[in-house]
């Protein structure tokens, strides 16, 4: 009698178990439980976060002046105790053009990238919707857009813009014009590729089973692609809005670099390599190594972040973390 | 699948190889005679090698505006004079200089002789006479021909030549310049050009031989040019002073100033001319293997203020200039601000003085002028009796035509690396004086637009801008005249400070109202002491050509008027 | 299929004569080519008015443009406004330079990146994987001119000053036909232009060979007995390897453009050289030229690419 399992004693614990109630995980739950499990993606964020305060705090100690002050006789003096970074061509302090430039770079950085996203997904989305000769059209502007060398574009509207807007001021402090014009050239010219990517991946969602059982059910097109489509995109959109932040930032050092982005004396990191650049053959090692080294942390950074969301964000990746 | 891609692969290099064997390969053969004439390198000769930092368009000094590309031509055209070290002109292809002593100057100035040295010949061997002085005016005339410039050659209403060594040109009116016209010379002044190959021919500037000379008046013969990379001069035979004493001069194009300096360091190269007044630093630490020359130019960099007054008449302008500018003490405070000869210490490295006046370097300088000094209190002292007082940021602020105007103005000129600098330091000079000068910089293509493309320059829609520009050979210039001011009416000016006054305009009339040079001089002097009195310009710094050569070559002293290889058949080399 | 690759084809043309249009006008917009002629003592206003005038500036933008079309569709892309030389010349003086360099790179960007992206996903998590990862990290997030500059530094300069063999700093190129040299001169801007592309082509490559070996149908391979290699080879890569050809052919046509900043820094005469020099001056002609040129090689290469991913992929048979 003893040694015979007792059904009746053992189903209150199992109906103890079954009154925790699991909670299914929401899908930006899930999204964030992959993404931490990716060390080097954490790497990254940290990297950023990290960078960011830095520019911050930077920004409230030293005073915007101070980044702009010309001191010709300590031009071009390498890294000491009272400039740590050095001084460049007319003996602005390169650590303090460091912050004010790192400012400058990331929210010319974060502006193109809202701006080339908007234009991205609303064309994308666009040419996905309504199909046909709309989408006929649309694509083939794309395709007409990415045709054109991006460094022609940039040349065209930087001078085209350029002249008409001399500085802005914002919050008491003076920006040169061609920080607007640098924005709206990047986010102009790397828009094609987030439409082609929104466009096919809404055009495949299309094709998916429950959607055609949603229509089905009755859903109307302006139903399926905003409750849809759109949600589902969004991971993508994410992921190319991060790599496309370095890349604008990249965009951006590469047109300073040439002399089309943002001009002297407002500092970005681009330009102070531009700078730099008549002065390498000087030996003034430290206007380029500096600008450069924080260019490429924050692109690795994020970099490393947007990867780290790609898979994230990817059910079908085949990494199981 | 993976055979598709192999053969695009494979096509890809193939076609490239094909395309590599296609382009390469210098031109002219290397024994017997070269190209026009020219006598070919042995390996035994002396060869020296140049790098250009911009490649010539065409090696025609009548058609190019490129002063690269005026270099090269005034080394194998020539013309009948050229300047000497001192800057006077001196006769190359004519027997002697036109004077009225000599007669070669008519009593009304208005028949100008030349004689040529007899037994000139081209370097292909056919004789070089007084049709082709000829022949070279109405290649300038020809309408159809896209030329430079006809000014000067346009007065001339006919040449005789009476005999092959004479060449006598009637001018319609007096012409003071005249020395400029058929000389070598900066601004790509006019070489001859060659009847016997040209005759008959219009829409020159498409013409092989304007693109690349065949045959040479002068030391060197181009006997090749691959385009994009390099160029080859050989000495021409029949050159009327002889043979240069190099055997070959190498001319390699690069991109930038960095990469010729790194290839001369190397030992690449042996001659770089076109280095900025701010390499003199790096240059000179490469003492004694490598040697750094400056000569003063009669180039400036200067600031000017925008002086337009706005309305529809002759000399006024679409746009007012900035108010305060009117007034001469806030244009004398601006200039007494800053302090000109720390910015040459640092950023110039004392490649120039500080200049007075717009004619520096040159014999037409007025001597009594002395720059204005570095004098801040005398600044400030002056704005204050201007009416502009010390606002809470520290900017001035006063009454302008009875509204009330901020010291606060916009200063625009090109991204050069110097320019920058030098703007920026400028900024902080004036900031001490109370005013406020904001630094834009533009690309030169749009800087120097003209007035359909809506340059603000030549709009008049700036308050400060800075450039480079020289009055030299001749000093008589229109720049500044009330019929030159740009505006609707008048699209083609010249005159980008948009001032108008008639006492002005007078001085620069007496200018050009002899030919006699002391005449002359008086006048000039005159023009520089009002501009000077005045204030209208702030002359920056003269230019400097700075050049860093191999110790193993010897160069000969030059005026700079002749051009960077203006001296080149004196150029020698170290045994 | 041929009624879409001829659909293609016209619709092709019709964007080429859209792009051009607005290329032209932007071009208008872009520089201005009397500024070469401002501020020089000697010309007079009516010397600047001849020469605009010989130039065709003086005439209304639609009819420059449609003058230059009616050339273009001729052959003929006019002539440098300031060298006054065939625009098609002057291209085809740099474009044999611009496909060398280029091509060659192409050729080692897609072996190594093949050989990279495979390894890397067949040897998921591996310290390979871990080690080529970093790399194409670090090199995907440099920017061009800083990877030129380290490498001139070392392999040029620095190479020289220790007595080592060095490499040129490439600025002597005399003679274009001869191969040994000319690979000299092209080791350090191919290594360049390969340690950016591969970067970013092998982890794509990568990820998309890793969604294929997670698919079923590989699982079923192996299941079959087939050895790894075979599935490897025969059926994850050949599938993988579509997305790759897609981006490595919609980049083929940008090589005709030259790399404008690797050919400044390494003194390549190049396309990119080319365009760059000529778009500062203003010389219309030429940059239209070029323009003309890049787009057309895009638009083809993207149906190019198009139509072979139908021969491909049999799913996709559009209609």
């Amino acid at each position: 009698m003893t040694n015979q399992v007792n059904a009746e004693n053992s189903i209150p614990a199992l109906k103890a178990e079954s009154t925790v109630t699991f909670e299914p995980l929401s899908p930006s739950q899930l999204v964030w439980r992959r993404f931490r499990k990716h060390r080097m993606a954490l790497v990254g964020t940290i990297g950023i976060i990290v960078l960011v305060i830095f520019i911050v705090i930077g920004s409230i100690i030293v005073p915007e002046s101070a980044a702009n002050n010309s001191d010709l006789h300590n031009r071009l003096q390498a890294p000491m105790a009272t400039h740590i970074f050095g001084t460049d061509s007319t003996g602005r302090d390169v650590f303090n053009r460091i912050i004010y430039g790192g400012q400058i770079s990331l929210m010319i950085g974060l502006l193109a990238v809202v701006l080339e996203v908007s234009i991205g997904t609303v064309i994308g989305g666009m040419a996905a919707f309504y199909g046909g000769w709309v989408d006929a059209i649309l694509m083939r502007f794309t395709e007409a857009m990415l045709s054109i060398p991006s460094l022609f574009l940039l040349i065209v509207l930087a001078k085209f813009l350029g002249h008409d807007i001399p500085t802005i001021t914002i919050l008491g402090r003076t920006f040169s014009g061609s920080v607007g014009i640098v924005i709206i050239v990047i986010g102009l010219t790397s828009w094609m590729y987030l439409a082609r990517i929104v466009r096919s991946n809404m055009l495949s969602l299309r094709e998916m089973d429950y959607i055609s059982a949603a229509r089905s059910l009755g859903a109307s097109n302006g139903r399926i692609f905003f409750t849809h489509l759109v949600p589902n995109t969004l991971g993508i959109i994410v992921v190319s809005a991060t790599l496309g932040l370095a890349s604008a930032i990249l965009t951006e050092a590469y047109v300073s670099f040439l002399g089309l982005g943002v001009q002297p004396p407002t500092a970005t990191w681009g330009n102070m390599m531009e700078q730099a650049q008549s002065f390498m053959t000087q030996g003034a090692w430290w206007m380029w190594v500096f600008p450069s080294s924080f260019i490429v942390m924050v692109i690795l950074s994020v970099n490393l972040m947007g990867d780290g969301l790609r898979d994230a964000f990817d059910p079908h990746s085949s990494r199981h973390a | 699948m993976k055979r598709m891609m192999f053969v695009l692969v494979s096509v890809v290099m193939v076609a490239s190889m094909l395309l590599a064997g296609c382009a390469g390969g210098a031109g002219g053969n290397k024994t017997g005679t070269g190209p026009g004439g020219s006598i070919p390198f042995q390996s035994s000769g002396k060869s020296v090698t140049i790098a250009f930092s911009q490649e010539p368009d065409l090696v025609d000094a009548l058609f190019s505006s490129m002063s690269y590309s005026a270099w090269v031509a005034q080394t194998t055209l020539v013309g009948l004079g050229t300047w000497d070290a001192n800057k006077n002109l001196v006769p190359e292809l004519a027997t002697e200089i036109p004077t009225a002593a000599n007669g070669g100057i008519s009593a009304d100035g208005l028949t100008i002789t030349w004689h040529l040295k007899k037994g000139l010949k081209w370097s292909d061997g056919q004789p070089l006479t007084s049709a082709d002085v000829k022949f070279t005016w109405q290649v300038l005339t020809d309408k159809g021909n896209a030329v430079y410039t006809r000014a000067g050659y346009d007065q001339i209403t006919s040449i005789d030549t009476p005999d092959t060594t004479t060449a006598v040109l009637h001018f319609s009116k007096l012409y003071p310049p005249w020395q400029t016209l058929f000389t070598s010379g900066p601004n790509n002044q006019g070489n001859l050009q060659p009847m016997h190959i040209l005759q008959g021919k219009t829409g020159l500037e498409k013409d092989p031989f304007i693109h690349w000379p065949t045959v040479a008046s002068g030391p060197w013969v181009i006997a090749s040019w691959v385009a994009g990379d390099h160029m080859t001069l050989w000495p021409n035979p029949n050159y009327w002073k002889g043979r240069p004493k190099l055997d070959q001069i190498q001319i390699k194009f690069v991109p930038d100033p960095e990469t010729a300096l790194a290839a001369l360091k190397t030992g690449d190269v042996d001659f770089v001319p076109d280095f900025a007044e701010s390499d003199v630093p790096t240059l000179t630490k490469l003492e004694p293997a490598i040697h750094t020359r400056v000569d003063g130019l009669g180039d400036f960099e200067h600031y000017l203020f925008n002086m337009g007054v706005k309305g529809t008449d002759t000399g006024q302008s679409d746009y007012d200039g900035f108010c305060p500018f009117k007034d001469v003490n806030v244009r004398k405070a601006i200039i007494l601000g800053i302090d000109r000869q720390t910015i040459y210490n640092t950023l110039l490295f004392g490649t120039t003085p500080v200049i007075a006046n717009l004619w520096p370097n040159s014999n037409w300088t007025n001597t009594k002028e002395t720059p204005y000094p570095y004098d801040p209190k005398q600044a400030e002292s002056l704005l204050d009796t201007a009416g502009y007082k010390a606002g809470a940021d520290g900017i001035r602020v006063g009454k302008c035509n009875g509204v009330d105007t901020k010291l606060s103005f916009n200063f625009e000129t090109t991204t050069k690396q110097l320019r920058q600098d030098v703007a920026t330091a400028v900024q902080g000079m004036l900031k001490q004086i109370g005013v406020e000068f904001k630094p834009n910089f533009v690309p030169a293509g749009t800087f120097f637009g003209n007035y359909a493309a809506g340059a603000d320059m030549a709009t008049g829609k700036y308050d400060m801008a800075g450039y480079t520009t020289g009055f030299y050979p001749d000093p008589y210039t229109d720049n500044f005249l009330c019929s030159s001011v740009i505006s609707k009416q008048n699209q083609g000016g010249d005159n980008n400070y948009h001032i108008c006054d008639p006492a002005l305009d007078k001085l620069f009339a007496a200018v050009n109202a002899s030919a006699d040079p002391a005449v002359r001089k008086t006048a000039i002097d005159a023009v520089q002491q009002y501009l000077y009195d005045n204030a209208l310009v702030i002359p920056m710094y003269a230019r400097a050509n700075v050049m860093a050569y191999q110790d193993r070559l010897i160069l000969p002293p030059t005026s700079g008027l002749g051009g960077m290889l203006g001296d080149t058949f004196d150029w020698n080399v170290k045994k | 299929m041929w009624t879409y690759v001829s659909r293609r084809l016209i619709q092709a043309l019709f964007i080429l004569f859209i792009i051009t249009a607005v290329c032209f006008l932007l071009t208008h917009f872009s520089a201005d080519p009397m500024s070469q002629y401002a501020n020089r003592q000697g010309m007079t206003a009516a010397d600047r008015a001849a020469i605009a005038h010989s130039l065709g500036l003086d005439q209304p933008l639609p009819i420059q443009y449609f003058k230059w079309l009616g050339l273009a569709l001729h052959g003929n892309l006019g002539d440098s406004f300031f060298s006054r030389q065939p625009v098609l010349l002057l291209i085809s003086q740099r474009l044999p330079l611009t496909l060398e360099l280029m091509g060659t790179a192409e050729v080692f960007i897609i072996l190594i990146s093949l050989i990279l992206g495979t390894v890397s996903a067949v040897k998921q998590y591996s310290a390979l994987d871990n080690v080529i990862t970093s790399f194409s990290f670090i090199g995907y997030s440099m920017p061009i001119f800083f990877i030129a500059f380290g490498l001139m530094q070392i392999f040029a300069v620095q190479f020289k000053a220790w007595g080592l063999p060095y490499l040129p700093t490439g600025a002597d190129i005399w003679d274009t036909a001869d191969i040994i040299e000319l690979a000299r001169h092209m080791v350090l801007p191919v290594t360049c232009l390969v340690i950016i592309q591969v970067a970013g082509y092998s982890r794509f490559l990568r990820s998309s060979l890793l969604e294929v070996l997670g698919l079923d149908y590989i699982r079923t391979a192996r299941a079959k007995g087939l050895s790894e290699r075979v599935t490897l080879y025969k059926h994850a890569l050949r599938n993988a390897i579509l997305p790759f050809i897609t981006i490595v052919g919609l980049d083929i046509p940008f090589l005709l453009g030259g790399a404008l900043v690797t050919e400044s820094i390494f003194a390549w005469p190049g396309m990119g050289r080319l365009f760059w020099e000529y778009a500062q001056r203003g010389d219309f002609p030429v940059v239209n030229g070029v323009l003309l040129l890049t787009s057309s090689a895009v638009v083809f290469f993207t149906i190019i690419v198009d139509v072979l991913y139908t021969f491909v992929d049999p799913r996709i048979r559009l209609s």
